[in-house]
């Protein structure tokens, strides 16, 4: 029988990094059923007991049934009942992180409890009595500096000396858990009830205390529970003779008690913790006029770096794939002979190419997102602009993800994994893909050269503002129309600023990498075949003539409608696929041919709609493949693809019809 | 003087009196909201909204339609 282990803790403590190094690497990460909280499993080596499962559990404040993750945590606890759980706490904040400790240890699940910075809690001064700790809690403690990887083997030890103890899935109680008599007595006789009733599943019985704890505060959840039981009679008559005024409000009082009277003889705190450096990069990051600016230039240096830095990488991937393709010649023959050959050049060296050469600026973004997130920048961006995100719909940690977005669209997306709230995830997930991302530059380049001469950058920065105001808008009409429940609360802790760590960064870029490539990879380089396949089927024009009908507002002809495909595998192919469809116009020339031949010449209104549906329409392949990744459901997918198309289509009809309207005004 | 947790000075520290009913207020009180805990401003976002607490340790961001709830005696 293969034993289960559940990570838990709050939200940052450094959970992903101690499941990584448990597991290392060993993951999977899916869905809960019928939710989009995310699910990471693994399987840990523990000597003695060969493969055991682990479970990451999403990060929680508490066991509450106030929010999806939380119930979906508990419910894994309870239902699934892992043979261990491992609660990861953040030594330098104890208070805080106790109070999900002891509502675990109301559970009465066996448990370690980890104690995870300790190089930071003793950066600060703070003096820890772990064996007192250990002793009042009736848990073992483990230290540990997750992303150095300084107490794993320890903790490993203590998995396996805990793992051999475990007899049964219920622990004592610690005395210190016990409550003031006028709450503890009429609990242990709800607990009792519970515990007593036979027909109920065996949270009753083996959970009776947290539940009975949970029934008076008024838990929704266990309510329900409570009352489909039917042992509603007993159960009115103990609640009745208990009079607590507020239960919510007692029993987090208790709680917080209960954390007093464990921290007080245990642990020394000096009167400051917060660094004169934090509080000084505050003042400035936060600033009521620097704040934005300052976060404005910050993006704005990452895009910068990122094109720099990628751009020697991006030369790399060409060199690679072009070396590629000369050995598939030389192996099979020559493209015009060997059907493996044409296969190969088309998917994977003209395909997959166009694709990869991008990889190395997404990692580099990556990276960038993992030093932001590391240093502690992002609550503090996220601060500043919440404000004016809530006007629209959304909420402020949605900002980095799209502004992300103008790089590219893949890095948004994945990084919206740190938004909190599931309707704001998936607001920002559907509306990101209007921001104009990098690929689509070269369209506009071409277009803008052919029609708007010397106007090049002003058309250019519209498109850009345009994929902006269309974000926004779309965020608002989701907002009122299929996600109507309200902004989720901004209640985001500022942890102290940290020197961005090599290790954690690194390791963040790769767990996103890795998981962007196995999530995406496979849809791309099946798109990228069955377009090549139609190509050599000769379907290509065909299908541009198919097409053709429903641009004709704009006049396209079958090229210009059949490129528009091609902009599925990435939005640059574009360019490359117009110049072979309109046959061998040498480099250059194509901006004179769109402009003086093609159906577009001497409509720089419809060329204009052209650009503007480039600019909205569905997302490439690979941000598709990230956003199946994210929502884990192809409902989404497919209705990103289906509404940015209609939302592109009709946008591009507007402007094209106001734009040709003022012209003929002004005479352009 | 009662006043709400919004209103207080920048830089000030408050004892929690009450919290008011609404969505948030179980979160509130088991992220540490509790009458009688001290909390200090520390400061606002640029467009004065949310703002920045401190309280049992660490540091904590409200937007203020959630921090009205919040009642409190200024020290």
């Amino acid at each position: 029988m293969v034993l289960t282990v559940a990570l838990v803790g709050n939200p940052n403590v450094g959970k992903s990094a101690i499941f990584n190094a448990l597991t290392n690497l060993n993951q999977n990460v899916s869905n809960f059923p019928r939710t989009t909280v995310e699910r990471k499993d693994g399987s840990m080596d523990i000597s003695g007991f060969g493969f055991c499962k682990i479970s990451d559990l999403p990060g929680i404040y508490s066991l509450t049934a106030n929010s999806l993750d939380e119930i979906v945590s508990r419910d894994f606890i309870i239902d699934q009942k892992p043979e261990l759980v491992i609660n990861i706490v953040d030594a330098s904040n104890l208070e805080h992180h106790l109070y999900l400790t002891v509502q675990l240890l109301e559970l009465q699940v066996p448990m370690i409890i980890c104690f995870n910075k300790i190089d930071i809690a003793e950066k600060m001064g703070i003096i820890i009595d772990y064996d007192s700790i250990e002793e009042l809690l009736g848990t073992p403690i483990i230290k540990t500096i997750a992303y150095e990887r300084t107490g794993i083997k320890e903790l490993r030890k203590m998995i396996k000396t805990t793992l051999k103890s475990v007899t049964i899935h219920h622990r004592e109680l610690p005395e210190i858990m016990v409550l003031p008599s006028n709450i503890e007595e009429p609990l242990k006789e709800l607990a009792s009830c519970f515990k007593n009733q036979k027909e109920e599943s065996h949270r009753f019985s083996e959970h009776s205390r947290w539940m009975a704890i949970k029934y008076l505060e008024g838990d929704s959840d266990i309510v329900n529970r409570v009352e489909k039981a039917k042992i509603n009679g007993k159960v009115k008559n103990i609640v009745k003779e208990t009079l607590i005024p507020d239960p919510p409000l007692e029993f987090a009082k208790q709680r917080y008690n209960i954390i007093e009277n464990i921290l007080k003889p245990t642990v020394k705190k000096p009167e400051i913790t917060r660094t004169s450096v934090t509080e000084l990069l505050d003042d400035v990051l936060t600033h009521k006029w620097l704040g934005i600016p300052i976060f404005i230039t910050m993006m704005w240096l990452v895009f910068q770096t990122t094109f720099a830095l990628g751009e020697p990488f991006m030369l790399l991937v060409e060199l690679i794939f072009y070396y590629f393709g000369n050995i598939i010649e030389v192996i099979f023959g020559s493209p015009e002979i060997s059907p493996i050959t044409a296969f190969l050049h088309g998917t994977v060296v003209d395909g997959l190419g166009s694709i990869i050469i991008f990889l190395p600026n997404i990692i580099i973004l990556f990276l960038a997102i993992a030093v932001l997130e590391d240093s502690g920048y992002m609550t503090r961006a996220a601060f500043n602009v919440d404000r004016i995100l809530s006007a629209f719909g959304l909420h402020g940690q949605s900002f980095i993800p799209m502004a992300l977005g103008i790089g590219c669209t893949i890095p948004a997306i994945m990084s919206t994994r740190s938004i909190r709230g599931e309707s704001d995830r998936l607001i920002t997930i559907l509306v990101s893909p209007f921001i104009s991302c990098g690929a689509r530059l070269p369209v506009y380049v071409l277009f803008a050269g052919a029609f708007f001469p010397g106007n090049e950058g002003n058309i250019i920065f519209s498109l850009y503002m345009l994929g902006i105001i269309v974000a926004i808008i779309m965020a608002l009409i989701f907002r009122k129309t299929l996600f109507r429940d309200q902004i989720s609360p901004f209640l985001i802790e500022f942890p102290p600023y940290l020197r961005p760590r090599l290790n954690a960064i690194v390791l963040k870029a790769w767990v996103n990498a890795k998981l962007f490539l196995r999530k995406a990879g496979y849809l791309i380089f099946l798109s990228v075949s069955i377009i090549w396949i139609m190509n050599e089927l000769g379907l290509v024009e065909p299908i541009g003539k198919v097409m053709q009908p429903f641009f004709s507002p704009f006049g396209l002809d079958w090229q210009l409608s059949a490129s528009l495909l091609f902009g599925f595998i990435a939005k640059e192919v574009v360019v490359g696929a117009l110049g072979t469809m309109y046959g061998d116009i040498p480099e250059g020339n194509l901006t004179d041919y769109l402009a003086e031949s093609s159906p577009l010449a001497g409509n720089p209104a419809a060329a204009f709609g052209y650009m503007v549906f480039v600019l909205l329409y569905l997302p490439c392949v690979a941000a598709i493949g990230a956003i199946k990744g994210e929502t884990n459901s192809w409902k989404w997918t497919m209705f990103s693809i289906a509404y940015t198309t209609i939302v592109a289509y009709i946008a591009a009809l507007i402007v094209m019809l106001t734009f040709s309207f003022y012209s003929g005004i002004f005479g352009v | 003087m009662l006043k709400k947790l919004t209103d207080i000075k920048i830089g000030n520290n408050a004892k929690i009196v009450k919290i008011n009913s609404s969505e948030l207020r179980k979160t509130l009180l088991e992220m540490g909201f509790i009458p009688g805990t001290i909390v200090r401003k520390i400061r606002c976002a640029p467009l004065s909204d949310p703002i920045e607490f401190r309280l049992r340790g660490f540091n904590l961001s409200l937007r203020k339609k959630d921090a009205d709830h919040i009642i409190v005696e200024e020290d």
